[in-house]
Formats: C-alpha cells, structure tokens, sequence
C-alpha cells in the first residue's frame, strides 16, 4: 500500500497525540495543546534552531515541552526526511547544509500543523 | 474594443494583512497567497474594493460614475444590469522587505518575478526596459554595491556578486516612486528558489490576544498568531479600463477616474484588513500606457 506523505505526516500525529491521552495528566495535556499551538509562529519567527533549542531548554523535565522536542526530532530524523540518521533534530542542525535546514524547517511546520489539530481533537483542554 | 491601461507601483507604509481566512501550516491567520508560487499577493477582489471604498468616500455612495467604473453595489437590485468598465488585477508582489544582520533591511526580488513584470507591462502596452539578471544558485545574492561583501538574510549568508542593476533599478524607481539611491543600496536579488523560501517564511507572525476588562487576563482561547507584509513591501497591480456599458464614457475617462480623480491629490490606497489599527496603507505610483 502506498501512502501519500501528509498521510504519513498524520500518521505519526495522531499516533504520538493519542499516546500523550495516557502518559500526561490533565494540566500537562493542556500544557501541551498550549505549546504546539505556539511552536509554528515560533519557527517562523525565529527560525527552527532557534525554536527546537528553546523546547530543548524548557524540555528537561519531561513534559509537554519535552514531549514537543522528541516529537519533532524523532519525525525529522527519520528515513526519507531531511535529518534521516542523525541523533536527534539539534544535531542535523548544526551538521546538515542550509538547503537541508531550510527543508527541515519547512517539513516541521505542515507536520506541526497536523500535530496542533490532533492536540486540540483528542487531549483535555481548558474548561473540561 | 479600445482599453486604456496603468500599471499602479504600491509601497506599503504600513504593515498589510489581506487575509486568507483558514490556517495552513500552524499560523492562525494567514496572509493571501498566489497558489502555484506561495508568493504573497493581494487579490485582485480586496484591491478592486479598496479602490471603490476610496472613491465612495469622496463621491458618495450613490454616485453614477461610481456606478459606471466599479459597477452597480452588489447589495442593489440593479447588480445584474451592467459590469464595471475597469479590470483591476491581484497586487503581485515586487520587492520583499527581509531583515539583514548587515543593514537596516534588504529589498528582495528574483529572475521569475522581474520576468513577470515584463510579461505584465508587455500585456499593459508599457514599455520598461532592463535585463533580468541572471542567478540560479542558491547561496548567492546579487547587488550592485561597489565592494562585495557576504550578506545575512533573515538567518542565511549569502555571496554577494555585483552586477550593474542601473536599468533595471531606473524602472523599478519609476513603478514605486523609490529614489534610485535607496534601491542601489538595498536591492538584491536571489535565485527563485530561494526567493520562494523567504516569501514564504520571512514575513512578519504576530501573536494577539484579547483581555478579559474585568479581570485583566486573557480571554480563554483568545491567543491567536497573525501574519502580515511587512512595512516597505512593494506591489503593483494592473488597472485597464474598458468604456463604459451604460453612458459611453470612453476608456480614457473611466481610467482617469481612477489615477486623477482618486490618486492625483491623495496618492494613498488603503489595502487588506486591520484598518482601524493603522494598517494596509500604500504610497500610490501611477505609470500610464502610452498609446
């Protein structure tokens, strides 16, 4: 069977979003519907180092933001996308070309948008 | 049937947020987009309505000639009885203002759209004269300043390679009313590919929220990110004018109302949304065919 990659892309949200309804509590379920909506105008605005380093930061407890990271990374470092091989997202950023980063950052936006729909779908938001 | 035609030179003043309405890749509120190239535009329906808010505000509503260019209100029962006798075109972009670590902003073009104002002044019976540049690879910028330096757009370096850019920055200063000066120092211009990457990603994503005036916090919900073209982009659209179906108003005269009547003792158009909060406002440069 063939997949289309937006099918893949969604794929992969819906999977990691549906995991997070079990691993995260309430507060850290709206935590993270709250920062996947920021991460896209984040990397627009700062570009995607700068953004993925951010969430790196915040991200050392686990949690929402930690969750974010991994998330990202483990989908740009897989086969076929652009940091296919490297550690993690951080990594092929220092070590890859601009053309890569520039796919990269374009690649984490169309998966982000997929990723904060399925959040604000399936996780508890604010009021529930 | 005779047309008359202008090519409108617009350079935002003011930020510019002609919207899209739906989100695509996590930004709330998108900015209108042409759909093969993502470049930025403005619709050829939100400047046509520009231009007729403009001219109802100092003819009046029920003005005939407002009737005759634009056609009759849509909100009228006598909306099917004739067309407006001007073709107003999407604004396509021109220059795209990009942040610079090396100065205060860059004017960013490239071969594909240089070729596209060519293809457009040629259907406008316009006559501009310059050679395209020429630049495919990617990681480099051409200027036409004296000493060759690296530059920084957005966060990526560029070589600069020099170029004598003096015909095409002498039309560009005729479409937008730039001095020649200003566009020597700040014009670049990269490979489409490239070019394609910053429109897309080098606009301006603002966050906004609204507040709860009791309680002085956030509404829930109320954060939303929207995007804009930033101050100093520069567009142009097309204006041809046909005569007019209903009093024969020949071509001449329905254009006439637009660049004298409109343009000639206030050249400013205010464009896209967000009006009450000073935006959409373009400097207007009027460029007329000849025949």
């Amino acid at each position: 069977m063939e997949f289309t990659i937006q099918q893949q892309r969604a794929k992969k949200a819906l999977n990691a979003v549906q995991a997070l309804r079990v691993t995260l509590n309430i507060e850290k379920q709206k935590e993270f519907i709250s920062y996947a909506n920021s991460l896209p105008a984040m990397i627009h605005m700062n570009g995607l180092g700068q953004a993925m380093a951010f969430y790196k930061m915040k991200g050392k407890e686990p949690g929402a933001y930690a969750e974010l990271y991994n998330l990202v990374s483990d989908w740009l470092c897989r086969t076929g996308q652009p940091y296919q091989g490297k550690q993690d997202v951080l990594t092929g950023i220092t070590q890859c070309d601009m053309h890569q980063y520039q796919l990269a950052q374009a690649e984490t936006l169309v998966f982000m948008s997929w990723v904060k729909k399925f959040a604000k779908a399936f996780l508890a938001e604010e009021g529930q | 049937m005779t047309t008359k035609n202008a090519l409108i030179g617009l350079w935002a003043e003011t930020s510019i947020h002609a919207g899209a309405g739906s989100s695509v890749d996590g930004i709330d509120l998108p900015i209108q987009r042409e759909g093969h190239s993502q470049w930025p535009c403005v619709f050829g329906s939100s400047v046509k309505g520009a231009l007729r808010t403009k001219a109802e505000d100092k003819l009046g509503k029920d003005n005939t000639s407002i009737t005759y260019v634009f056609g009759p209100d849509s909100s009228s029962d006598k909306a099917s009885e004739h067309a407006g006798a001007l073709l107003v075109s999407d604004a396509r972009l021109l220059l795209l203002p990009v942040r610079s670590l090396t100065s205060h902003y860059k004017w960013v073009t490239c071969p594909a759209i240089l070729q596209r104002l060519l293809r457009d002044a040629e259907r406008l019976n316009i006559s501009l004269k310059f050679t395209v540049p020429d630049v495919k690879e990617s990681g480099i910028a051409i200027t036409s300043a004296t000493e060759a330096t690296d530059l920084f757009l957005e966060e990526y370096r560029f070589t600069t390679n020099t170029a004598d850019l003096t015909d095409l920055i002498t039309v560009l200063a005729k479409i937008t009313g730039i001095q020649s000066e200003e566009l020597s120092d700040q014009l670049v211009i990269v490979s489409n590919d490239q070019f394609s990457y910053l429109a897309k990603y080098a606009t301006p994503v603002t966050p906004h929220i609204a507040i709860d005036n009791e309680k002085k916090v956030v509404e829930k919900g109320a954060l939303w990110y929207e995007e804009t073209l930033a101050p100093e982009t520069i567009l142009y659209f097309a204006l041809s004018a046909h005569k007019s179906r209903g009093d024969d108003m020949p071509a001449e005269a329905i254009l006439n109302c637009i660049t004298q009547g409109l343009f000639a003792e206030s050249p400013y158009l205010q464009l896209g949304g967000n009006e009450t909060v000073g935006m959409g406002w373009c400097k207007v440069t009027v460029l007329a065919s000849e025949a």
